[in-house]
């Protein structure tokens, strides 16, 4: 059920990310809405299930449009492995934690794109992309990740409410 | 799923391992399709065929209510304009018959006489903000291969970059990274166009490698050179906005692309192939 309704999610978002998203960029900057997910996923459960998540977000988005597939993946996978992390008991009502996490990942994740696509191809110039695409972008991110979370908090409550009621019902 | 967290770090290491491994594979030189983009690449762009068609319906109902008013006035330009190109077309078939009958005389065979092309529209984009790489709803099945030219209206936008079976990737000129050989229309000079991603986010393209005495103007046309590897020549690119002082003694040129990238919504692509083939 989890796995199910979660994957419909990162396709779902895939797809609109690719298609109708493209409308709302600002300045041709678009938030990186697969990221948000990751990240808001990962804090609500834990590393391993942030882990599985973040790859198979990547995955998608390397099949499409990576030249060499896995790069993303496995940035992603990171991303939602760390996030996971050191928060399994925050107060998950707050908004806090998953904004000071969404920007920093978005940062961490923009910016090893960067050296993995841009630098290692001897493009040295990281304070103009620095400037005109991962702050922006982390920005935009951050803004956004207030309403995704909030969705994504909805999304798991509700499926962890079926869960609890399921194993209720075997004992 | 207790089992994968009782074993973490194995877990961890193994999807590290997965995405390396895959990186090695689909790196390779000559790496072409895999299993994984072909099956999921099909599956995922027929949904995306279909949410751009709700998307376009929406938007095109949009445009049509907020253009009601300019159309009567679009309509009078584009009927004198459609007047003026009927008459440069028949001028231009009479000169074409002339070539003709002269590269007759001399016998001379005239290469690229038609292009085929084929008509495709934009189905997804990169969400990224790293890419303007594109994808549209034609594939192998449409007899679309890899490195084949892809223009729109006003000139060309870029190559195909990947062909899957009822989808392919547009690399456009503006992607980072990518470069056409081109020349200017009026004095033939040489250069290479590029994209580069500071330039692209105000539109522009960079022409590097021009010599230091190179009659090149703004305002010049740039189009493909005969020296591109995979275009054929004489298709325009855009023309010169500025020019500037590069390192080593050679210079370079702003060139603003003669292609709307951010309105595009239909690209054709020309189905012969003019890669060049090393021997």
């Amino acid at each position: 059920m989890r796995v199910i309704v979660f994957s419909l999610i990162v396709i779902l978002n895939f797809i609109i990310s690719t298609t109708w998203l493209q409308g709302i960029a600002i300045g041709g900057i678009l938030p990186n809405t697969a990221l948000i997910i990751v990240v808001s996923y990962a804090l609500l459960r834990d590393d391993v299930e942030g882990a599985i998540i973040g790859f198979g977000a990547g995955l998608l988005y390397d099949i499409f449009f990576s030249s060499v597939m896995g790069v993303s993946a496995l940035l992603m996978m990171f991303v939602g492995f760390l996030a996971g992390k050191p928060f399994r008991d925050f107060f998950k009502e707050n908004y806090i934690a998953p904004i000071v996490l969404v920007a920093a990942a978005t940062l961490a994740y923009e910016f090893a794109f960067y050296v993995l696509n841009f630098l290692l191809f001897g493009r040295t110039d990281f304070l103009r992309y620095l400037g005109s695409i991962i702050l922006p972008t982390a920005a935009y991110n951050l803004v956004l990740c207030i309403f995704i979370y909030r969705l994504i908090y909805g999304v798991n409550r509700l499926i962890t409410k079926r869960e609890d009621r399921r194993r209720g019902l075997m004992k | 799923m207790e089992f994968l967290r009782r074993h973490k770090k194995w877990f961890i290491v193994g999807l590290m391992a997965a995405a390396l491994i895959l990186m090695a594979f689909t790196g390779r030189q000559g790496y072409e399709q895999g299993f994984l983009r072909s099956s999921v690449g099909s599956g995922i762009g027929s949904a995306q065929v279909l949410f751009a068609n709700i998307g376009n319906w929406f938007s095109d109902r949009f445009e049509f209510l907020r253009n009601m008013n300019t159309m009567h006035v679009e309509n009078q330009r584009l009927r004198a304009e459609n007047e003026r190109l009927q008459a440069d077309l028949d001028r231009f078939l009479h000169l074409n018959e002339q070539i003709r009958i002269l590269a007759e005389i001399v016998d001379l065979h005239l290469h690229y006489d038609e292009y085929n092309v084929l008509a495709a529209d934009i189905i997804a984009r990169d969400p990224g903000n790293w890419s303007a790489s594109f994808t549209i709803n034609r594939g192998s099945s449409s007899g679309l291969a890899e490195n084949m030219a892809v223009l729109a209206p006003g000139g060309l936008v870029g190559r195909v970059a990947r062909v899957g079976f009822n989808y392919s990737v547009i690399t456009p000129l503006l992607e980072d990274g990518t470069s056409v050989a081109a020349q200017s229309e009026r004095a033939g000079e040489f250069g290479v166009v590029s994209g580069d991603i500071n330039l692209s986010s105000h539109g522009l393209l960079r022409m590097s490698y021009i010599e230091q005495g190179a009659d090149l103007s703004p305002g010049d046309a740039v189009i493909t050179s005969s020296l591109s590897a995979i275009f054929p020549p004489g298709i325009r690119i855009g023309h010169i906005a500025e020019m500037g002082q590069a390192a080593g003694g050679l210079r370079y040129a702003l060139v603003v692309p003669a292609v709307d990238f951010g309105e595009l919504t239909m690209v054709l692509i020309i189905t012969d192939t003019f890669e060049f083939i090393l021997e």
